[in-house]
This record gives C-alpha cells, sequence and structure tokens, in this order.
C-alpha cells in the first residue's frame, strides 16, 4: 500500500472574502519529488503555509507524516525541511551562529560535517554575517540548514526565484543530492519549469487556488500539444474537436492547445474539417505550462485524481 | 537546550536597545544627581518631611519626581522598543517562517521572547535604579537617608515600561484589519497607566500593574498561540 506523506482534503483558505485556495486534495507519495507550479499569486505559498501549520485553513485539512498540519509536534517538525521564499533567515547571525542556533533544534540529526561540506562547497566563510551576503549566497546557507539535518521531507518555497543560473545549478545539485538519499520527499513550488524538468517525477499546477493538474510529469508533457493547422481557403465556422483547451488564428492558419487529444483524433479532425495540412509543434515545459494556465483556458478546468 | 537557544537569539536582539535605554538613565540620572549637590538640600528635607508622614505613593514620590520622571521615559521607552523589535520586525523581515518552523512548540518561542524582554527591562532600567538610588543614598546628596518606599516606587514606574512592552507586543502580534483594533493593546496598555497613577498607595499601585500585566500578558499569549505566519 502506498505511504502518503503529504496529504490534504479539501483544504480551503479566504483571506477576508478573497478565495485564495478552492478545496484542494493532494495526496504525495514517500519517495517522490514533485513541482508545484502556478503563476503568481495562484496560491502556491498559502498551500506551503497551510501545509506547515502557519495558517488555518478556512475548511478542509492537510497531513504531513500522518500528522494534521495544524497540530505538528516538535518532533514532526524535526523530520521536516522547510526553505521559505526568499531565504529568510536571521539577518545579524553569522553563518557559524546560524548554524548553532539550528543544530539546537536538531540536536541528534544534524551533520555539521555535511553542513560544512556544504559551505566549503559554496565558497562561504563561516565568519560572514547573514546580512552581508548576496541572495544566491544566503539560499546556499539556507539549503545547507535545511539538508544537513537529512529531513525526510522537504518543502521550498520557490527556493531558486531571484537566483543567477550557477547558484540555480548549485542549488538543484543541492537538491539531487538529497533526492538520492533513500526515501525522501519533496515538495517545491518554483515559476522556473527549467527545474521542475530537471528534478520532479510529479507535477501539480495550480491556477487562481485551483489545482489545474496532478499527474506524473511525463503525463503531463505528453497530453499539452500544440497543433496548426492549415486551411486552402477559409477556416471552419465551428471548431469541435476534444480536448481543446484554445486556439488561435490567422486567415489560413489555426493554431490549437490541446489536452490529452490522441493522435488519431486530431487526424481526423484535421481530415473532416478540410485542412490542407496540419502539424504538431514540439514544446518545451515551460510553454505548455504558460499555455495550459493562459487565460483563455482558465474556465476550462481539467484535473487528473491524483492515484 | 532550544528554550536556551532561542532566549539567546531574543538576548541578542534586545541588546542594543537595552543598552541605549540603560544609557540614557544611568547619563540623565548621574547628572541630575549632581545638579541635586548645587541646590539648596534643606527646602528638600522640609518637603519630604511633610509628605513622608502622609505615606502616599504620590506623595513619597515627590522628593524624587525629577528622577521618576526619567525612569517613566526611560522604562517606556525600553519597553515600546522592546516590543517593537521583538514582535513586529519579524514581520517586516519575513523571518517568522523560519522561527515558527522551530521544533518546539509555541510556548515555549513566546516563553523565551517574553522572558529576554523581562530580562532586558530588568537590567536596563531596574539594575541602573538601583544603582542611582544607592548612590543618592550613599553619596550625601540628600541630608538624610531616601526611605525604601522611595526605592519601590521607582520600580513601580519602571513596571509601566512593563505595560508598555507587553502592550505594543499585542499590537504587533495582532492580524486585525482596522488599525483601531490593531492599537486596542496600546490603549489597554494606556488605561492601566492612567489607573495606575490614579491610585494612592503603593500596594493598589502594584495590585493594577499586576493585573494590567497578567490580562496583557495573557492576551498576548492567546494571540501567539493562535496566530498566522
Amino acid at each position: 500500500m502506498t505511504e502518503f506523506v503529504l496529504e490534504t482534503q479539501g483544504l480551503t483558505k479566504f483571506y477576508g472574502d478573497k478565495l485564495a485556495l478552492d478545496h484542494i486534495d493532494l495526496k504525495i507519495p514517500r519517495g517522490c519529488v514533485c513541482g508545484f507550479v502556478g503563476r503568481n499569486g495562484s496560491g502556491k505559498t498559502t498551500a506551503i503555509k497551510l501545509l506547515l501549520g502557519f495558517l488555518k485553513p478556512t475548511a478542509g485539512s492537510s497531513r504531513l507524516l500522518g500528522c494534521d498540519s495544524q497540530d505538528l509536534t516538535p518532533a514532526i517538525r524535526q523530520r521536516i525541511g522547510y526553505v521559505a521564499e526568499g531565504h529568510r533567515l536571521i539577518r545579524w547571525m553569522t553563518v557559524a551562529e546560524i548554524a548553532k542556533f539550528q543544530s539546537a533544534f536538531l540536536s541528534q540529526q544534524w551533520d555539521s560535517k555535511f553542513f560544512w561540506d556544504m559551505i566549503d562547497y559554496f565558497g562561504l566563510s563561516k565568519k560572514q554575517k547573514i546580512k552581508h551576503l548576496s541572495n544566491g549566497q544566503r539560499a546556499q546557507v539556507s539549503l545547507a540548514l535545511t539538508l544537513a539535518p537529512n529531513p525526510e521531507l522537504l518543502i521550498m518555497d520557490d527556493p531558486t526565484l531571484g537566483l543567477d543560473a550557477a547558484i540555480r545549478r548549485q542549488f538543484l545539485e543541492g537538491m539531487i543530492e538529497l533526492i538520492m538519499r533513500q526515501g525522501r520527499t519533496i515538495l517545491f513550488s518554483s515559476h522556473i519549469l527549467g527545474d521542475i524538468e530537471r528534478v520532479a517525477d510529479k507535477i501539480v499546477v495550480i491556477d487562481k487556488g485551483v489545482i489545474r493538474a496532478d499527474c506524473s510529469l511525463e503525463q503531463f508533457r505528453t497530453a499539452i500539444k500544440k497543433v496548426k493547422f492549415v486551411f486552402g481557403q477559409t477556416l471552419p465556422e465551428t471548431i469541435d474537436i476534444e480536448g481543446l483547451l484554445h486556439f488561435r488564428h490567422s486567415d489560413k492558419e489555426l493554431e490549437m492547445i490541446l489536452v490529452d487529444t490522441a493522435d488519431e483524433k486530431i487526424a481526423e479532425w484535421a481530415k473532416s474539417s478540410g485542412a490542407t495540412d496540419y502539424q504538431a509543434i514540439n514544446m518545451n515545459l515551460e510553454d505548455q505550462f504558460i499555455e495550459y494556465t493562459a487565460p483563455a483556458g482558465r474556465n476550462k478546468p481539467f484535473v487528473w485524481e491524483a492515484k | 537546550m532550544r528554550f536556551f537557544a532561542l532566549l539567546k537569539k531574543e538576548l541578542r536582539e534586545c541588546l542594543p536597545w537595552m543598552a541605549t535605554a540603560a544609557a540614557i538613565l544611568l547619563l540623565i540620572g548621574s547628572m541630575m544627581l549632581w545638579d541635586r549637590g548645587q541646590r539648596d538640600i534643606g527646602d528638600w528635607y522640609r518637603v519630604f518631611e511633610r509628605y513622608s508622614e502622609v505615606g502616599g505613593y504620590e506623595l513619597l514620590r515627590r522628593p524624587i519626581s525629577d528622577f521618576t520622571v526619567f525612569v517613566f521615559m526611560s522604562a517606556v521607552g525600553l519597553g515600546l522598543a522592546l516590543g517593537v523589535r521583538q514582535f513586529w520586525v519579524d514581520d517586516f523581515m519575513g523571518t517568522w517562517g523560519f522561527i515558527a518552523h522551530r521544533s518546539t512548540r509555541r510556548t515555549t518561542i513566546f516563553a523565551a521572547k517574553i522572558c529576554a524582554g523581562l530580562i532586558s527591562m530588568i537590567v536596563g532600567i531596574g539594575l541602573v535604579w538601583c544603582y542611582l538610588f544607592w548612590r543618592a543614598n550613599s553619596s550625601g546628596y540628600f541630608v538624610f537617608p531616601l526611605p525604601e518606599k522611595c526605592f519601590i516606587v521607582g520600580w513601580l514606574i519602571g513596571g509601566m515600561g512593563l505595560l508598555a512592552y507587553l502592550g505594543a507586543g499585542l499590537v504587533g502580534l495582532s492580524k486585525a484589519r482596522w488599525y483601531t483594533t490593531k492599537l486596542m493593546g496600546l490603549g489597554f496598555a494606556l488605561w492601566i497607566f492612567i489607573t495606575l497613577i490614579q491610585q494612592w498607595t503603593l500596594w493598589w499601585g502594584f495590585g493594577t500593574l499586576l493585573i494590567g500585566t497578567v490580562v496583557l500578558l495573557y492576551l498576548m499569549w492567546e494571540t501567539f498561540l493562535n496566530r498566522e505566519f
């Protein structure tokens, strides 16, 4: 039987009368690396804060490592690593002081050698104050602090935001280091789809507080298609193809974004609508995400149930 | 271990404010003592002789009233600064997430903050007051020794800083949408101030301070435990 490290049931959050999360149902099994993606203001940070018990849900519930998020005990928190958006650490502390502070809460688990090896690898000094570090260096310290206790579950809120390509790569390598340890689960939100593509095996897409995709990365990659049809004379008056999300057109060309539409169906529609030619256009994950969450498609919910 | 790690962090954050308040109080207090030495102390003696017979704290306060004004100002200033530092700044800096995800109970985090605040108030105001009182009594600034009650009055006046601290902290923790609601913590502290200075005896004064402190502390604890970060 699959063990779920993270589960939510109908998780809903209102800020005043503004709906931030709408009945989120998520299940993440042990050992999974889940990329949590959405546009700005889509509800990613709210969801993460609810999971960690920093916010109270308006309705629904969530569980981390089998414990209700609202009652996370110190022993459970010890098993969860959390990297906050913007890597907000205590600014007046030096790297050595913040390591000592962190280790005071994780006495048994704290791997001092691992932490200092990472700090050396990043080329940081233990005497540097957090407030004097650049955004990227703070991210490196934050990652080392989070990975040193070898957490069972790592939750990261847009950890690579604002980092340059080189530091982002180092950051991802740090994550991969954790992934390689058996049974470690990661949930990380990001705007950078390339990062998700490199490390995630599952993707959850959230838009306006609603989960719009929850599937394996591979399934998402194959499901979202962009197809361009060319017509000799005029465009067809109606477009009735299964899985149509939205379309754009010029005088003689029609470009469609399709979800889970079989190739045979596409060929069939091209023939019946009088298209002279059609071709599937390659998209990277970022293009797929943008097309999938584009405003025109927002009213067309498409959710894969969590397995 | 976890509590002490948090306490150490909090004390370090309170230290600059505590040191500043202590230095200001010490400097102004010492200058006033020196100034007092230059005056006709016979007048002070006559005033005090009359008031000490009555025994009300408001009257007992008078011979040292210029001192207590500065004790009051330093204590309230330090209280407000500590309340802001400990309970507002984490919101501005976005560090609540880091603090709240410590593997310890919220009560422990709260207790460490309050202990650090109290220690800072006691060291920054209380100890300086002890030193000033001892100096005033030992080096001939007054023609007679000041009674213990004058010393206790200083503590009561300094205790008002505690109300300012808790009131400012409560405002910082409050997530109320309206400023009027948000500022209720300080409003309550102000109401206790006013009630306190209207008390005639020392013990009623301490009683009022105690009630105000307990109520504010309870409200802060409740707010902290149920707060969203």
